[in-house]
């Protein structure tokens, strides 16, 4: 059994926006799922869908085998839902917003203060507890908003863009607790980003998608292998021409040649293929020099796949609007 | 459902209770109202006569005959400033609990509503908390505003009892729970405040105006009375003034309960409905 199983989802918004095109997508139990692609790609539909906050116009999708449209109570207990919007109220502490959370899956008042407590002390925000979430800053909030999604033990958690809007430091703190989830509490978990180093680093799979279509889909290593793979550049003493051949025989190496002086050898991914490409060299005069592995980037995969640059940052809507605004003037 | 109940309910409290202004907001308004508008349109002041020097059992008689046949007729007893201020409580009721939609509008806008959504909880239980939450507060207020208007010259009929202040107590209930049943309801689907505050202003002072609140529907013209006897305030008040004041029929007590009962249920039901539609 999938732990999310999406089959052709399509959504039109009233007004006609049509948001997605088809999306397909499965997810094993226990892994890292990321919707990578640009703002307005269709992530937040998908995961409002998949967390029964949103009817699909045509589609299923399925969370541990349980109908998000024909059975949402049963899916709305064994999921947690992190939303790209911030969702804790304001005008309560942390540890009120999260018993609140707790109190709503029916956890009784004293489990709720405890399980609270706990997800609080884990998540770094122990000493913040009894402090009004006005007051606390965007990685605060962010972090108060993984406790919440996880106070009832889910099965399967939904992080929409859970660094948005994150300066580099509470970006990496977050990374760091959910890398941990994945290892202590098995939990499956699906996000969604448009920072290509966040997918790059914390998921096990990857789907690119874009205006309501999933383009590609694979492991990170996979996908910029289906780009281009790495790049290994090695310098030696001796002659590189010499090897040149040789290298070119070994399985998996894509492309050799030689740039002023340097052997630059293209390979799917070089930690794999390293050993084998320097028992070759080891084979021949000359020592080794220098080693350089440069790899793809994501960035390449999503123009590989759309025939378009990946800029981080489209113009809000207010911007656009401001922009159409002052033309018509 | 009620565990949720509970949690939610809890929540709009707390959170209300942390808002300090609010509390002075709930009584400032009906202050201004009991104070300016009750005392300056105070028809048993405006309809007395001053002293004439040298016709005094005149005077006295011509006044004795208005008390008589114009105050007491029109509104059941000698006092209007008593007869305004039951009347108001009602409306301020209306005045508190045309606002029960805006929170939800709120906490669509600021993202708390999607983690209620998202919980295995039924959608009735998140408008019912704001409905409940809402008649908590209207109790609250009128209490406070009782309290003041007995300081400002509210004189309750002799022998006021317990019951009767229970009965008060029963009214409001119903009132507010019609009230914000409705005004929740209607923004079960909205989400721009703006709409909240411009169906609200539209409806305050057409119910206010259609009731027996500041003039008797005995007054009305034809077309105005049956509007009146429609409007839930109306019958409200038939059953505080008679209770607190003693002015009014008897007779009514037992039409004006079984109506405002109805339309209390009718609303609850349509919020519950409502709540379905919520996203
Ligand atoms: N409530 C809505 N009504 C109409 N259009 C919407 C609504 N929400 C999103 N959209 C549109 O649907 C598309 C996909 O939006 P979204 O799923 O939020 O993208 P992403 O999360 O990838 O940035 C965008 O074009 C967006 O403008
Ligand atoms: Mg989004």
């Amino acid at each position: 059994m999938w732990a999310v199983e999406v089959e052709d989802l399509h959504k039109i918004y009233p007004g006609g926006v049509k948001a997605l095109n088809g999306v397909s997508f499965k997810v094993s139990k226990g892994e890292v799922y990321s919707l990578l692609g640009p703002n307005g790609a269709g992530k937040t539909t998908t995961m409002k869908i998949i967390a029964t906050l949103l009817k699909p116009t045509s589609g299923r999708a399925m969370v541990m085998g349980i109908d998000v449209t024909s059975n949402p109570d049963s899916v709305r207990k064994i999921i947690g839902y992190v939303p790209q919007d911030l969702s804790a109220d304001d005008e309560l502490t942390g540890i009120e917003n999260v018993v609140l959370q707790a109190r709503l899956y029916g956890i009784p008042k004293d489990k709720a203060v405890k399980r609270a407590r706990e997800l609080l002390e884990m998540v770094g925000l122990g000493e913040a507890a009894n402090r009004l979430v006005k007051s606390y800053s965007g990685g605060m909030r962010r972090r108060l908003e993984l406790a919440m999604g996880l106070v009832n033990e889910p099965e399967l958690l939904i992080l929409d863009e859970p660094t948005l809007g994150l300066d580099v430091q509470s970006k990496l703190s977050l990374w760091e607790h959910i890398e941990r989830l994945k290892k202590e509490k098995k939990v499956t978990i699906l996000m969604t980003t448009h920072y290509m180093d966040e997918a790059d680093k914390l998921s096990d799979r990857i789907a690119i998608i874009d205006r309501g279509k999933i383009v590609a889909e694979g492991s990170p290593q996979e996908l910029k292998a289906k780009v281009g793979g790495d790049v290994i550049m090695i310098k030696i003493s001796s002659d590189p021409l010499k090897v040149v051949e040789k290298l070119r025989m070994i399985d998996g190496v894509r492309g050799v040649d030689v740039i002023e002086g340097n052997i630059r050898i293209k390979v799917n991914v070089a930690e794999t293929m390293l050993p084998e490409i320097l028992k070759v060299l080891g084979s021949v005069d000359g020592r080794i020099e220098s080693i350089s592995i440069t790899r793809p980037t994501l960035d390449q995969v999503f123009i590989e796949y759309t025939g378009r640059m990946f800029r981080d940052e489209e113009p809000g809507d207010f911007r656009r609007q401001m922009m159409i605004w002052r033309r018509k003037r | 459902m009620m565990g949720a109940l509970y949690t939610l309910y809890e929540r709009e409290m707390r959170k209300w209770f942390r808002q300090k202004v609010q509390l002075v907001f709930i009584v400032v308004m009906p202050l201004m109202w009991m104070g300016l508008f009750g005392k300056s349109l105070n028809f048993s002041a405006l309809l007395r006569i001053p002293d004439i020097p040298g016709a005094e059992p005149l005077r006295n008689q011509i006044q004795l005959l208005i008390e008589e046949y114009v105050i007491k007729r029109y509104f059941g007893g000698y006092d209007y400033f008593s007869f305004f201020v039951i009347g108001m409580l009602s409306v301020f009721i209306l005045f508190t609990t045309m606002w029960s939609g805006m929170s939800l509008v709120f906490d669509r806008r600021l993202g708390y509503l999607n983690r209620f959504l998202v919980a295995p909880i039924p959608r009735s239980s998140i408008v019912m908390s704001k409905i409940l939450s809402s008649v908590t507060r209207s109790l609250i207020q009128v209490t406070a505003l009782l309290i003041i208007a007995l300081a400002l010259g509210l004189s309750l009929k002799p022998g006021v009892g317990v019951i009767d202040i229970a009965i008060l107590y029963g009214v409001i209930t119903l009132l507010a729970l019609s009230f914000s049943s409705i005004f929740t309801a209607i923004a079960v689907r909205i989400t721009s405040h703006d709409l909240v505050i411009s169906i609200a202003n539209l409806v305050n002072l057409p119910l206010m105006f259609t009731s027996n609140a500041i003039f008797p529907v005995e007054q009305m013209p034809q077309y105005l009375q049956i509007i009146a006897r429609a409007n839930p305030i109306t019958h409200a008040n038939v059953i505080t003034r008679y209770h607190l004041l003693g002015v009014g029929d008897p007779g009514s007590m037992v039409t004006s309960t079984i109506y405002m009962a109805l339309f209390a249920t009718t609303s609850i039901a349509i919020a519950i409905i409502a709540s379905r539609r919520i996203e």
